[in-house]
C-alpha cells in the first residue's frame, strides 16, 4: 500500500479552465494583511494570468508543483527559461542541503574511527566533504588550516586508492596524475560536470555515484562530494535565468512576487532576516517572530510560531474562497494552493533555523511541516526539500536513526541520496554498537 | 497531591491577586493528562515488561542508572559519575544521594545490586535477562557506589545501564515472580507514582512529591479504550489530551484539527504473522513460504491505512534493511508446487495430506481490534485458497501463558516494536527469549552474534542484511508492514518532547495550559 497512483490534479484543473471563465464571488472591504498583494489572491482573482504563465511549460509546471524537481528540469528544455530556473533554484536548495548532512555525518562517523586503514579513509572523505562546503560558503568550525594531519595520515595509508588520493590533494602535490585511481576519475567527472553547465550531461554522474566510492571488504565509502557538485550545478543553472513576474513566485515559499525577485533563489536562505521578512508579509506579527529568533532554542516556541502562520492562512484560505472566481476557486483548491505556501514557508523557514544553529526549532517546525496524510512520498505539500530539512535537524539533534525515515523518502525520487543514506545509516549504527537493543509488543 | 497553583488567563490571575488581597484560600488547580491505550497493563514491573504500554508506565514510575537526553545522549539518571578501568572489564558507579523512593525511603547502592541480580537470576524468568546478561558482578562499595564487573571489555557500559533499578526493601529474595503483590503496588523513584487501579480500568498517577525535579502535570489517568478511532474522537472532544498511537485513519482527522498536535512515535515497528516451527504443519519451510505466497499482504492493510510492506525483520529506512530481498509476492502457482512438494495434494479445494487437512489457527491478542480484523481477513483469504484457518483471540493473562511462556499456537498474529538499535537478537537467534516460534538457523545464529558483538558499524550491517536475506527465505515470520506512526497531544499540552520508543523519558518537563 505504499503509493496511490499520482493525482494530476493540475492537469486536470488546466483542462477545465479553458472552457470556463467567471467573476470574483464577493469583495471585502478589508482583507488580511499581506493578502491583497499575494500570490495567491493573483490567481484566483485572474486565473487567466496563471493560464497564460504556464501554457508554452505546462508540463513542466506540473512537475515542479507535485515537487518532481528532476523531470520539472528535464521537461522545460533550455527554452522554457522560467520553469527550469525554478525547478533548478529548488534543486540546488536540496542537494546543498544534502551536501551538509552528508558532510557532517562523515565528521561525526570518522571521529568514531581510529586510523586504521578505514579511519583514514574516512577522515580523508570528511575533509573533503567539509572543504566543498567550506569552498560553498557554508561554515563549519573545524581546523582545515596548518599541516592537515589527516593528509599526511592519508598519504601513509597502506590503501593505494586513499593514498594516491592524498597525494593528488596536498597543496603541494596536486599536479601529480594518477590515472588509474577511481577517486581521482570521480573527481575528474565532478569538474566536467561543472565545467560543462550543463544539466543534461548529468546522468553519467547520477549513474556513477550510485556505487560507492571505495570498498575496503565490508566497507562502503561514498562520493563525498556528490551532492556538492549536484548543488553547484543546478545553482549555475538557476542564475542562467531571472526568473520575473508570476513564474517567480509561483509554488514558492514567498508569499508574494516582490519578495520572490529580492531573491535569485528564494530557497537558499542564509540569514535570519529573510526569513523573518517572509513571515511578517503573510501578516504574523514582528513579536512573535523576534520572540523565536531571539530566545533559546525552544520547542515550544517553534510551534507556537506554526500555530501562528496557520491561524494567518486559515484567514488566507477563507477569504480566498469568498472572494474567488469559480476557475480561481478552482485553482485554489485542486492546486491547494494555501497548503503549499504553508509548507514551502515552513521548510524556508525551518532550513533558516538550522543555518541559524537552532536544530531543536527547525525540527519542530519541520515536524509540524510534514503533511501526515501522505507522509512517505514527496509531492505539492510535502517538498522534498521537507525531507532534507527534516533529516538534517534530526541529524543535529542526537535522532540519527530517526533521520534515516526522512532520507528514505528523497532515495524513492532522488536515487543520489544512496550517498548520504549510507552514510548517515552508518553513523546510527556507530551510536548503538555499544547499546543493548530493547523490543516489545506493541 | 501536589499542591500547585497555575493560572493560564490574564483574567484568572488579576482574580487571584484580588483574592490574595481580600484574604481568601483558593484551591490548588491540578492539572491533568489523560491519555489512552488500547489495553491497560497487566503489570507494572520492568523485570517482567513485554509491551509497550507496560514500558511506558515503567517511564513515569521507575529509573535507571542512565537515561536518554533529548539529544539521544546517554546521561546520569540515579548515577552521578562513572569511573570505567582501564581494561574496560569493571566500572565504579557513583549514586546521586538525593534519591527517594515512593515509599519515602532512600535509594541506595543495595537496590542496584538486587536488581541485577534479580534479573540475572535464571529463576525469576525475567524477559528483560539479555539487559543483564554482560554483567558478570556487581558488589555495593558503600551507600552510594558500587563496582561492576563486565564478562567482556565495555569501553562505554553506562549506554547499556537504562535499565530500571527496583527498591530491593519490597522483596524476600533475589527470585522475583511475574505474580508479587509488587505487580500492583509498585515502588519507583520516578516523577509519578502508581495511586491506584481504577474500576473502569483506567491507572491514576500522582506526581511525586519528594521527587528531585520541578515536574510540570500534576496527574496522569491512563485510560483504557480499545477503539482506536474512538480514542481519536475522545481526543476531538476533549475527553483525552494524548493519544499514544494513532490509526493511520484517522490521522487526516486529527491533523485538519487546530486543537491537537501530531508527533512521529515508534517508526521501528512491525506486524507480522509467526509460525510454531516446532509441529506440522509449520515445521517444513515448504508450508511457510506457501503460505507466504498465498497472502495478498496489500488487501489486508488496506483498512487499517498506509504503511509500507516489508520483506523482512526491519522496516525500510533502517540501515539493516536489504534492498535487494523483495516481500513475498501473491503467487498461487509456485504455492501450489510448494505444498505438492510437501506432500499435500488438493481434493475438492481443500488441501490435504495423508487424509488429515491442512488446518491451523491464527492466535491474535483480543485488546488489539485491528489486529482482529487482519486476522479474520487472513482467515477468509486462506479458506478461499483450500486451507483450513481457525482464529482465537486471548486476553492479556491467555496470551502471555499461551505466546509468552508455553509457545502454545500454531500461528500467531503480532507487532514488535523496536527502539533504535533495532536489534532482532531475541526474536530471531535459537537462544532469544522472544523466539515463540521456535525458529532455529546455525548461520544466522552465528550472524545474530557477530552484529551483537561487532565493533565495527560496516561488519554490523553486512552481518545483519545477510540475516535479512536467510530470514526472508527460511520465513519463520512472514513480514507484514510498518505503518505510519504518530502519537497525538492536544494543543493543551506544552514543551512536549516525546522519546522515540518510551515515551515518557521527558515528561517532566511537559506543561499543561
Amino acid at each position: 500500500m505504499r503509493k496511490a497512483p499520482k493525482k494530476n490534479y493540475m492537469s486536470f484543473v488546466l483542462a477545465t479552465l479553458v472552457a470556463c471563465g467567471g467573476q470574483a464571488v464577493e469583495e471585502l472591504d478589508e482583507l488580511p494583511f499581506g493578502f491583497e498583494g499575494s500570490t495567491i489572491n493573483t490567481l484566483i482573482t485572474e486565473p487567466a494570468l496563471f493560464q497564460a504563465e504556464i501554457q508554452d511549460s505546462r508540463d513542466a509546471w506540473v512537475a515542479i508543483h507535485r515537487g518532481d524537481l528532476t523531470e520539472a528540469v528535464a521537461l522545460s528544455g533550455e527554452a522554457l527559461a522560467n520553469s527550469r530556473a525554478r525547478a533548478a533554484a529548488e534543486l540546488s536548495s536540496l542537494h546543498y542541503r544534502l551536501a551538509q548532512i552528508q558532510a557532517e555525518a562523515l565528521v561525526s562517523l570518522a571521529e568514531t574511527q581510529s586510523p586504521t586503514a578505514r579511519g583514514t579513509a574516512l577522515s580523508l572523505l570528511s575533509h573533503i566533504a567539509i572543504h566543498e562546503m567550506s569552498d560553498a560558503g557554508f561554515s563549519y568550525n573545524f581546523n582545515l588550516e596548518g599541516d592537515y594531519p589527516w593528509l599526511t595520515e592519508a598519504l601513509d595509508s597502506n590503501v593505494d586508492h586513499v593514498s594516491a588520493a592524498a597525494v593528488y590533494l596536498h597543496p603541494e602535490n596536486q599536479a601529480i596524475p594518477v590515472e588509474d585511481n577511481p577517486f581521482l576519475q570521480r573527481l575528474s567527472m565532478h569538474g566536467e560536470a561543472i565545467e560543462a553547465r550543463d544539466t543534461g550531461s548529468l546522468q553519467a554522474l547520477y549513474e556513477a555515484v550510485r556505487a560507492p566510492l571505495w570498498e575496503l571488504g565490508s566497507i562502503r565509502l561514498y562520493d563525498p562530494q556528490t551532492h556538492f557538485t549536484l548543488g553547484n550545478i543546478y545553482q549555475l543553472e538557476a542564475e542562467k535565468h531571472q526568473v520575473t513576474g508570476l513564474s517567480s513566485a509561483l509554488f514558492s515559499p514567498c508569499p508574494n512576487q516582490i519578495s520572490a525577485q529580492s531573491s535569485s533563489n528564494p530557497n537558499v536562505l542564509r540569514n535570519g532576516d529573510t526569513c523573518a521578512d517572509q513571515l511578517i508579509e503573510i501578516g504574523l506579527e514582528s513579536g512573535v517572530v523576534s520572540a523565536m529568533l531571539e530566545g533559546e532554542d525552544d520547542l515550544q516556541t517553534a510551534r507556537t510560531l506554526v500555530h501562528h502562520v496557520d491561524e494567518v492562512l486559515d484567514g488566507w484560505r477563507n477569504v480566498a474562497l469568498r472572494t474567488a472566481s469559480p476557475d480561481g476557486a478552482a485553482l485554489l483548491t485542486s492546486l491547494s494552493l494555501v497548503e503549499n505556501l504553508r509548507a514551502k514557508l515552513l521548510v524556508s523557514v525551518a532550513g533558516n533555523l538550522l543555518n541559524l544553529e537552532r536544530p531543536h526549532q527547525a525540527l519542530a517546525i519541520a515536524q509540524a511541516t510534514l503533511d501526515i496524510t501522505n507522509p512517505r512520498e514527496v509531492s505539492s505539500t510535502n517538498p522534498a526539500l521537507l525531507f532534507a530539512v527534516l533529516a538534517h535537524a534530526q541529524l543535529r539533534t542526537g535522532h540519527t536513526r530517526e533521520a534515516l525515515d526522512a532520507l528514505e523518502v528523497l532515495s524513492e525520487n532522488f536515487p543520489s541520496v544512496i550517498t548520504v543514506d549510507e552514510t548517515v545509516g552508518d553513523l546510527a549504527v556507530v551510536e548503538g554498537l555499544h547499546r543493548i537493543g530493547d523490543s516489545k509488543e506493541l | 497531591m501536589k499542591s500547585v497553583t497555575k493560572f493560564s488567563s490574564t483574567i484568572f490571575s488579576k482574580w487571584t491577586l484580588s483574592a490574595v488581597a481580600i484574604g481568601v484560600t483558593l484551591p490548588a488547580i491540578a492539572t491533568t493528562l489523560r491519555y489512552a491505550e488500547d489495553q491497560a497493563p497487566g503489570i507494572v514491573n520492568p523485570v517482567f515488561t513485554t509491551t509497550m504500554t507496560e514500558a511506558r508506565v515503567n517511564e513515569l514510575v521507575f529509573e535507571g542508572l542512565y537515561t536518554d537526553n533529548e539529544d539521544l545522549a546517554t546521561t546520569p539518571d540515579l548515577a552521578s559519575s562513572i569511573e570505567v578501568a582501564e581494561d574496560a572489564m569493571s566500572a565504579v558507579i557513583s549514586l546521586r544521594q538525593d534519591v527517594i523512593w515512593h515509599d519515602g525511603t532512600g535509594f541506595t547502592a543495595e537496590d542496584v545490586v538486587f536488581t541485577i541480580n534479580t534479573m540475572r537470576n535464571p529463576e525469576t524468568l525475567s524477559t528483560e535477562v539479555g539487559r543483564v546478561e554482560w554483567i558478570e558482578e556487581v558488589e555495593a562499595l558503600d551507600d552510594y557506589s558500587v563496582e561492576i564487573t563486565f564478562t567482556s571489555p565495555q569501553p562505554s557500559p553506562q549506554d547499556k545501564l537504562n535499565f530500571k533499578i527496583l527498591p530491593h526493601s519490597h522483596f524476600d529474595s533475589e527470585t522475583m515472580s511475574r505474580g508479587d503483590s509488587f505487580r500492583t503496588n509498585p515502588i519507583g523513584t520516578g516523577p509519578y507514582r502508581l495511586v491506584q487501579f481504577n474500576d473502569d480500568n483506567s491507572v491514576t498517577f500522582e506526581v511525586f512529591d519528594d521527587y528531585r525535579e520541578n515536574v510540570g502535570i500534576d496527574e496522569l489517568i491512563l485510560r483504557e479504550v480499545s477503539d482506536k478511532s474512538y480514542q481519536a474522537r475522545l481526543l476531538l472532544y476533549e475527553s483525552l489530551e494524548a493519544l499514544v498511537r494513532v490509526l493511520p485513519s484517522d490521522l487526516a482527522l486529527l491533523q485538519n484539527s487546530r486543537q491537537v498536535e501530531l508527533y512521529p512515535y515508534q517508526t521501528n515497528s512491525w506486524w507480522f504473522l509467526g509460525f510454531d516451527e516446532t509441529e506440522p504443519p509449520f515445521d517444513d519451510v515448504r508450508v511457510r513460504q506457501a503460505v507466504s505466497q498465498l497472502v495478498d499482504v496489500e488487501n489486508l492493510l488496506a483498512p487499517i491505512g498506509t504503511g509500507e510492506i516489508l520483506s523482512g525483520p526491519y522496516v525500510k529506512s533502517s540501515p539493516f534493511y536489504n534492498h535487494e530481498v523483495e516481500p513475498w509476492a501473491r503467487n498461487d502457482r509456485e504455492a501450489r508446487l510448494l505444498l505438492e512438494d510437501a506432500g499435500f495434494t488438493q481434493e475438492g479445494g481443500a488441501w490435504e495430506r495423508n487424509g488429515e487437512p491442512l488446518s491451523f489457527t491464527i492466535t491474535a491478542h483480543q485488546g488489539l481490534e485491528t489486529a482482529q480484523m487482519v486476522v479474520i481477513n487472513l482467515q477468509s483469504q486462506l479458506r478461499s485458497k483450500g486451507i483450513e484457518v481457525q482464529t482465537e483471540f486471548l486476553d492479556e493473562a491467555e496470551w502471555k501463558v499461551r505466546v509468552w511462556r508455553e509457545r502454545d499456537f500454531d500461528s500467531m498474529l503480532s507487532q514488535w516494536s523496536f527502539d533504535r538499535n533495532e536489534d532482532v537478537y531475541s526474536q530471531l537467534h535459537s537462544e532469544g527469549e522472544r523466539n515463540f516460534g521456535g525458529y532455529s538457523n546455525d548461520r544466522v545464529d552465528e550472524l545474530l552474534d557477530i552484529a551483537r558483538n561487532a565493533t565495527d558499524p560496516f561488519d554490523k550491517r553486512h552481518a545483519l542484511r545477510l540475516v535479512h536475506e536467510l530470514i526472508h527465505e527460511d520465513a519463520p515470520m512472514l513480514f507484514l508492514w510498518t505503518l505510519d506512526s504518530y502519537a497525538a497531544l492536544s494543543r493543551s499540552t506544552r514543551n512536549v518532547l516525546i522519546h522515540p520508543f518510551y515515551f515518557f523519558t521527558y515528561v517532566g518537563d511537559w506543561r499543561m495550559r
